[in-house]
């Protein structure tokens, strides 16, 4: 007798725990089409993410970028004539979203969600090989251009190598150099 | 018993809808300029989500804070003027003009005003 009660307990506890999983995920489904198929989800620039799928998404960018870019070898990133070609570069194409040293992003760079940001920080956060894949390669629903499709690769490094030195340039160095950088060519010939 | 944690739980639920109320609404509009403005990619803000980053200072505890950027008395003028035009104070400042209306730097400095 115990040996048959036993298996009744077992059929039972079978039985409900998959009819929980079962009602689970059909309580799941249709929580899920109120939020897709009834709009309920807002995604108005000016509301903010909550802070933990805002986190969900940096972690989960960061850590993709970082697996991503372990193979890539850097060539050498010191010579001052590449450093001013990347300065060169990144007033042509980045400072409009991330700004540059005492200049604001353009108003369409400051309204962007998630916001671009400065990169002033950025070689502190990230290695050169990354930095570089994040420039070739761009991020998806962030609106970070695939610069990779537009620059020749030796401007991707130079951009590379001027965000290593971007810390050392003041506002008024930045001023200056940007009337003079004004006339000369980023994108090299493909 | 369940009648009483049915109470508490309304009464929590109705304590945290109050202390989310308690925000003014200029401090409430000043929480999400500081956000338009992108405020939050160089200052870690209490209650603004974002990064962790500090390109600037963290500004938790700014209610306590003597000086803005290690000069101006806090006041809310010098907040304003400041939040407006940091450049025209500090030249060798890295925090640039945001090209912020008076009316939003009011109440991003309604919100600072309360960072205890």
């Amino acid at each position: 007798m115990p040996r048959r009660r036993s298996i009744a307990i077992r059929r039972l506890v079978v039985l409900t725990a998959t009819a929980t999983a079962a009602l689970g995920a059909a309580v799941a489904a249709l929580v899920a089409a109120a939020v897709v198929r009834g709009g309920l989800y807002d995604v108005a620039a000016s509301t903010p993410h909550t802070q933990w799928v805002y986190s969900l998404m940096e972690t989960t960018f960061e850590q993709s970028v970082r697996r991503r870019a372990r193979a890539i070898d850097v060539p050498a990133l010191d010579s001052p004539a590449l450093v001013q070609r990347g300065a060169t570069c990144f007033a042509q194409h980045c400072m409009a979203c991330h700004g540059a040293p005492g200049v604001a992003p353009t108003a369409a760079g400051l309204g962007m969600q998630p916001s671009p940001g400065p990169l002033v920080d950025s070689a502190t956060l990230w290695r050169a090989r990354e930095l570089y894949w994040i420039t070739r390669h761009g991020i998806r629903m962030t609106g970070m251009p695939a610069w990779g499709h537009r620059l020749a690769d030796e401007d991707l490094w130079a951009l590379t190598a001027f965000l290593g030195r971007l810390p050392e340039w003041s506002p008024a160095q930045w001023r200056r150099e940007q009337e003079r950088m004004r006339g000369l060519p980023c994108v090299a010939s493909h | 018993v369940r009648g009483v944690a049915l109470n508490g739980l309304l009464l929590a639920l109705a304590a945290a809808a109050c202390a989310g109320e308690r925000l003014p609404e200029a401090a409430q509009r000043g929480r999400v300029a500081l956000r338009q403005h992108a405020c939050h990619t160089c200052h870690v803000i209490p209650g603004v989500v974002g990064s962790d980053r500090h390109v600037g200072p963290p500004l938790a505890g700014f209610a306590r804070r003597a000086l803005i950027a290690g000069h101006l008395p806090n006041t809310r003028d010098n907040l304003v003027a400041w939040i407006r035009e940091p450049q025209r104070f500090d030249p060798g400042s890295a925090m640039p003009s945001m090209s912020v209306s008076a009316a939003d730097a009011q109440d991003m400095a309604a919100y600072l005003e309360r960072l205890e």
